[in-house]
């Protein structure tokens, strides 16, 4: 299920019915109880993790609301340090243990015994401990009271619907219609209509370009220059299409439940500047850094060394929260060096050419920084770079080894054009959602979303994981 | 909502509308092609039919062949099961066959009842896919999945890029074999550098029921039965699995024509009707892969066992 958007559909649709159908006062229980059947199917092993971080910032965040002083301090830093502490130990541990073996072994200690640690996988981790995190900050910044209530708190952490791979909602957000869960006819629809989109992008365009990605990146050196350019701006899509479908499934079904969450994807390539582009992607991590790690070192209310020193930092963080890897930190420092460099000026220019020129920039800076993020080592990410300059032609040979990925010899030319297409109608939707002025046009929503629902029935690939689960 | 609702009650209807017309659609318009299975019912009759895996396909060509009466069926990773329902399919559509040789592919006679090949559900009336999915199910992995995938989605692609990539594939074969070409194989270190597949070394029940069962067929249809090894690279045959499943297969065809690779036919104790023909399966150019042979490989082997069949 935690791996399957059709089988999560499938639960999250059976809840929200169920919920639908219990009396109002229930309702709440009914969510919690869909969250715990929900991580017990998927990861029963590690249900208690999830319970002792939902015990830890219940009973944390009422000691913080109870606290002032040096007091309030102790408070938040015992109630978030376990949590954070333990996420770091999950993802961390194992890579720090084996680069202790290669540097024991390298100055001549000898080979160390033992199988090593091995990284530890805690299902939706990194994403509740970031919600539990920010509702105690938020308590200690008193920007709201705690809630006394444990069933709320528990609620909001486990959403199912979030747990795999966010949105990371905030608690004030999710808690305006607490006791309003239910069917709202207006909410419903357009929970719906986000659902069909997020299936959509997943399943009909990025698990469909997810193989050719994979083929080609597992053996780049052999693959001409041509492919690797292919690949490269396909893995930007399938990784949007990937994070964004699931989004916008998950927000489609919080809306379903006549909750509200925060927009997470607001169509991040057409961004001007890579500043611009982490309003757009991720929302709901990009705000909660700048939250909790950038605000918190001192934003930009600084010198402009430290301003530069604070980006650096918070997308230090981006790419530890990432991943386990030096690959995830280059792409965050990267991003940080980039997010320092995005000129003002581009952001308030009504220049249509120059708009389009920095959209473009912006898309290809983002591609490559992706490169780093897909690939295993900063070596083969170097590599793969350099031959996609130094081994480009555009000769027939060139052009069939690099559609050849695809499929087999017979089919690989019909599954090149499909996901084309589907890519290209995509990015024409999301263009004139940004720029164009065809916005509004009944008929036109309508024929796009039949359109989406023949896709999926016809072309949908079900079965590929959440390439965000892993973080 | 009532919009909504409107919206997929109308793309459910266009799905239906695409998903029954789809079969008609592909099998009028490939009656007169140069591949797969409706312009052979098409043709009514042919002299010698091939019928196998993408073995087969890389691994013939039929330029050097005169006669008309050739044509060759290929789905990859075709298995014994699946072999014998398009057979069966082919007889039952009026197609008269004098002499049929099958792909003898060890790997695929170890396999549960499954389908690789999506092109099979391209051109076919519902009999055989019906056929097909249910043995799927019943001896196979097979659920409601693999009926949707086979009824609805496979081949889609296909269908909405037909314009373009039909005359591109057609273009690619003659008789349903492979167009000749001079494309060399692999470096040798690549070849040695691949893994071969683990595979089971004992014969599904169900393949071997259907080997079996192709043998009855042919007799009952007085229809001259050839199966035929085509040459794998040396570190294949090595394998301590492959000839293991050779001899299996062999010995199931006791009184059958089969022709067979030397390095393979000294590996077993198969029977003395093997026709038997030299390859150089240890020269990389040959193969462009550890299964498949390159073009070089397939012009080779091809003018071999055409001479050998008496074919011209």
């Amino acid at each position: 299920m935690e791996s399957n958007i059709l089988l999560f559909c499938l639960f999250a649709l059976t809840a929200t019915l169920i919920i639908y159908a219990l009396p109002k006062w229930f309702r709440l229980w009914g969510l919690l109880l869909a969250n715990c059947a929900f991580y017990f199917m998927c990861s029963w092993q590690m249900s208690l993790v999830l319970l002792a971080v939902i015990l830890l910032t219940y009973k944390g965040s009422l000691w913080i609301a109870s606290s002032e002083g040096r007091q309030r301090k102790r408070a938040l830093a015992l109630t978030i340090v376990p949590s954070l502490l333990l996420l770091f130990l999950a993802k961390y541990v194992g890579l720090i243990d084996e680069f202790v073996r290669s540097l024991l072994n390298l100055i001549g200690a000898g080979e160390v015994s033992g199988n090593g640690i091995k990284t530890v996988s805690i299902l939706g981790l990194s994403y509740y401990v970031f919600k539990a995190t920010s509702y105690s900050i938020d308590v200690y910044r008193k920007k709201y009271e705690a809630d006394t209530n444990f069933v709320n708190v528990f609620v909001y952490i486990s959403f199912f619907a979030h747990i795999l791979c966010g949105p990371i909602s905030r608690y004030n957000v999710y808690k305006e219609n607490l006791h309003e869960i239910g069917y709202r006819e207006e909410l419903a629809v357009a929970g719906i209509r986000k659902i069909i989109l997020g299936i959509f992008m997943k399943a009909v365009i990025a698990d469909r370009l997810s193989l050719y990605v994979s083929n080609i990146y597992a053996d780049y050196s052999s693959v001409p220059g041509l492919a690797l350019w292919m690949a490269a701006i396909f893995y930007a899509i399938q990784l949007y299409c990937d994070f964004a479908g699931y989004s916008y499934v998950a927000i489609g079904f919080t809306d379903m439940l006549g909750l509200r969450c925060e927009v997470n994807f607001n169509k991040p390539y057409f961004s001007r500047t890579i500043k611009e582009f982490w309003s757009r992607w991720h929302i709901t991590l990009s705000s909660w850094l700048r939250d909790y790690v950038y605000i918190s070192l001192g934003g930009n209310r600084c010198s402009r060394f430290r301003y530069f020193v604070n980006i650096m930092l918070t997308f230090l963080v981006s790419g530890i929260w990432h991943g386990a890897g030096l690959t995830f930190i280059v792409w965050g420092l990267l991003h940080g060096l980039f997010v320092y460099l995005s000129p003002k000026a581009l952001s308030k220019t009504n220049n249509k050419a120059l708009i389009c020129v920095s959209v473009l920039i912006t898309f290809f800076i983002s591609v490559f920084l992706w490169i780093f993020f897909r690939s295993e080592s900063v070596y083969d990410a170097s590599m793969f770079i350099w031959r996609m300059f130094a081994d480009v032609h555009f000769d027939m040979t060139s052009i069939q080894l690099s559609i050849l990925p695809f499929d087999s010899r017979n089919t690989c030319v019909a599954k090149f054009m499909v996901v084309l297409g589907f890519v290209l109608l995509l990015g024409l939707k999301e263009w004139n959602d940004v720029f164009g002025k065809m916005k509004g046009r009944a008929w036109m929503r309508s024929a796009w979303y039949i359109f989406m629902i023949c896709s999926i029935l016809l072309f949908g690939k079900f079965g590929a994981g959440f390439i965000y689960g892993n973080f | 909502m009532k919009r909504l609702i409107i919206e997929a009650i109308i793309a459910v209807l266009l799905v239906a509308t695409v998903v029954a017309t789809k079969p008609i659609l592909f099998r009028k318009r490939m009656a007169s092609g140069n591949f797969g299975i409706e312009a052979l019912v098409n043709r009514g009759k042919v002299d010698h039919l091939f019928i196998g895996s993408s073995m087969f396909r890389s691994g013939m060509q039929a330029d050097d062949i005169k006669t008309d009466d050739l044509y060759l069926i290929a789905y990859d990773g075709n298995q014994p099961y699946l072999m014998y329902k398009v057979i069966s399919y082919l007889l039952k559509k009026g197609v008269k066959i004098n002499n049929l040789y099958c792909d003898m592919y060890a790997y695929a006679a170890v396999s549960t009842p499954s389908v690789f090949d999506e092109r099979i559900f391209l051109d076919t009336d519902l009999s055989l896919q019906m056929d097909v999915l249910d043995e799927v199910k019943s001896y196979g992995t097979g659920g409601f999945g693999t009926y949707y995938d086979a009824l609805v989605t496979s081949n889609m692609e296909m269908m909405a890029t037909w314009p373009i990539s039909y005359p591109l594939i057609n273009a690619r074969y003659d008789r349903g074999a492979s167009l000749p070409s001079n494309e060399k194989g692999q470096a040798a270190e690549d070849l040695l550098a691949s893994k071969v597949d683990a595979a089971p070394s004992v014969l599904n029940e169900r393949q071997a029921y259907y080997i079996k069962e192709i043998v009855k067929l042919s007799k009952e249809n007085g229809i001259n039965l050839y199966f035929i090894e085509t040459p794998k690279y040396r570190k294949v045959t090595e394998e301590t699995s492959y000839p293991l499943i050779m001899e299996q297969y062999a010995s199931l065809l006791k009184g059958i024509n089969m022709v067979m690779d030397e390095n393979t036919y000294g590996k077993i104790q198969a029977g003395s009707e093997v026709l038997r023909y030299p390859f150089d399966d240890d020269n990389a150019e040959n193969f462009s892969d550890l299964l498949h042979l390159s073009g070089v490989g397939r012009g080779l082997f091809s003018k071999n066992l055409h001479k050998l069949l008496g074919i011209s």
